[in-house]
């Protein structure tokens, strides 16, 4: 392998929508997904990614390669996932919560969770609904009743209401 | 239910309940109860399942709250976010009596006024249980039990030959129970009646001048004497909790401390690296507040008088929070950069609590 003989080994990975990407091993191999694949030495044609569009995987190597050049030092590998995630918008990082997870990349899979749960802090739960694009689900009595619910300060034990 | 999609992309609410499950756990404790549960139902349903309150907890951040004793609805949270100092109010509760201790977001509150009559409360979901009279103190979770206990020095200022210990068991026991203490001498006995210090899964009663501490272990309910470190019996001793461990730090320089940590199975003691503050930046800190605000001008830091105690940590040990004390002037220390951030208290010459604390959604009686 690439340690071994000093030439790079490289990966072709292809994405959902049929575009292929060369990618160095080392690189790859933060994807816990693709590594097994690579032990597995299932990894000698084509790595087939079919829940990871074009576009998401493309950022997704973008990070591989970035972070992959960093040496050993958390403090940096950080600060280069604050700036490579400062850019991007909603979507996009909804898409790249999925494809982590898909390549079981617990990192950016954290890194990702944590930005999209920042935007969220201080907000009203109205600006939350509208950005994410979530319906309002309760009818206008559960929503009262759950306010309510919130609002007293009980004393005594509360009641076991979930499973 | 689910969540309805409104759009055909991919959005937030479209993703598969264990990856918004990872989400929602970065979110504060606050956000969640005050807000994210009121989105949806499926984020409501979520937020109270009792593995994610489990690995919320875990995600929190542990820091500090600070609460002023003759205003006690004036309490605020110190906390290390993304490597930055951060101060913030309880959004969703109202303190109205003191602190006295703090465990997985549970806090003591106690009744002065009131012949101490005290509570169990989670400030981020506004709920809060009666503790039987009598006592009150400090309170610690026993993981293999999966249950909370408040734990009390009994103290009879007529027969201190009675000084023990009294512990109730959150949601199961009616009343409070005697921790057995006969295997200690009354010498030892006698810090019983200081307020203890709550780590993961033990309860620490110290004194700043005493040689040994007394450890409880909150699910064996056994108490043990420990005796600090050779040589270090005599000298002042600031004891923190970090939230998982206990710590002392004794003064080596008028800003610099050695800092010695518990292993809490072992009993034994470890040094750690020492800490010591940049005198340069705390000393400008300090006369600039002088100036511009007529701080109390008790005497320049680096003048005899001053006293700048350590009051707790932030993050395990990411940084230091220190009150120049008596002025309202406080200094947070970051251990690894050794940059000093400061804050004001809300009044000189005042007393104030420091706790380590961590926002939970932790419910009360059943854990």
């Amino acid at each position: 392998m690439a340690a071994e003989t000093g030439t790079p080994t490289t990966l072709t990975l292809k994405s959902n929508d049929d575009e292929l990407f060369s990618v160095a091993e080392s690189a790859a191999i933060l994807s816990v997904t693709i590594r097994n694949m690579v032990e597995d030495g299932c990894a000698g044609g084509v790595i087939p990614l079919d829940n990871v569009d074009g576009k998401t995987l493309a950022s997704v190597i973008t990070y591989m390669n970035g972070i992959s050049a960093i040496p050993a030092d958390e403090e940096k590998k950080k600060s280069y996932r604050d700036k490579f995630l400062s850019d991007k918008d909603f979507e996009t990082l909804a898409d790249m919560v999925l494809a982590a997870n898909y390549l079981n990349m617990s990192c950016l899979m954290d890194a990702v969770s944590a930005k999209i749960a920042q935007v969220m802090e201080k907000k009203s739960v109205g600006w939350v609904r509208r950005k994410f694009g979530i319906e309002n689900d309760y009818t206008p009595e559960e929503e009262a009743a759950v306010k309510e619910e919130h609002k007293w300060t009980f004393e005594g034990v509360e009641t076991d209401d979930d499973n | 239910g689910s969540c309805k999609r409104k759009s055909s992309s991919t959005n937030i609410e479209s993703l598969p309940d264990e990856l918004m499950f990872e989400i929602l756990l970065h979110l504060p404790a606050d956000d969640i109860y005050g807000g994210a549960a009121f989105v949806c139902k499926k984020w409501r349903d979520l937020t109270r399942d009792r593995n994610f309150i489990n690995e919320h907890i875990h995600r929190s951040t542990p820091g500090l709250v600070v609460q002023f004793q003759r205003q006690t609805e004036n309490a605020v949270f110190l906390a290390m976010r993304r490597g930055r100092f951060e101060i913030s109010k309880f959004s969703n509760y109202n303190f109205k009596h003191l602190l006295r201790a703090s465990c997985n977001g549970l806090l003591i509150e106690c009744d002065t006024a009131n012949g101490c009559a005290s509570f169990v409360v989670n400030p981020s979901t506004n709920r809060r249980l009666r503790i039987p009279p009598g006592y009150y103190s400090s309170i610690a979770y026993a993981s293999a039990s999966m249950s909370y206990k408040v734990v009390s020095g009994s103290t009879q200022y007529d027969k201190p030959e009675e000084l023990g210990c009294v512990i109730w068991t959150v949601g199961v026991d009616k009343s409070w129970r005697t921790v057995c203490t006969e295997h200690l001498s009354l010498a030892t006995r006698r810090i019983l009646n200081t307020t203890p210090l709550t780590t993961e899964g033990f309860v620490h009663w110290s004194s700043p001048e005493s040689g040994h501490i007394l450890t409880l272990n909150i699910e064996t309910e056994v108490i043990t004497e420990i005796p600090v470190p050779k040589g270090y019996e005599r000298g002042w001793k600031f004891y923190l909790s970090t939230g998982t461990s206990l710590t002392f730090l004794t003064a080596m320089g008028w800003f610099s401390f050695e800092v010695w940590e518990l292993r809490q199975e072992t009993g034994e003691w470890t040094k750690l690296h020492d800490i010591e503050l940049d005198c340069q930046v705390l000393g400008f800190v300090y006369l600039n507040r002088l100036i511009d605000f007529s701080l109390v001008p008790l005497a320049p830091p680096n003048c005899s008088t001053a006293t700048v105690n350590p009051v707790g940590w932030l993050n395990c040990k990411e940084a230091l929070v220190l009150h120049a004390f008596p002025t309202r002037l406080c200094f947070v220390h970051i251990v690894r950069t050794r940059e000093i951030d400061f804050f004001e208290l809300g009044h000189d010459f005042d007393s104030y609590n420091f706790i380590a604390h961590r926002n939970s959604l932790v419910r009360l009686g059943r854990c």
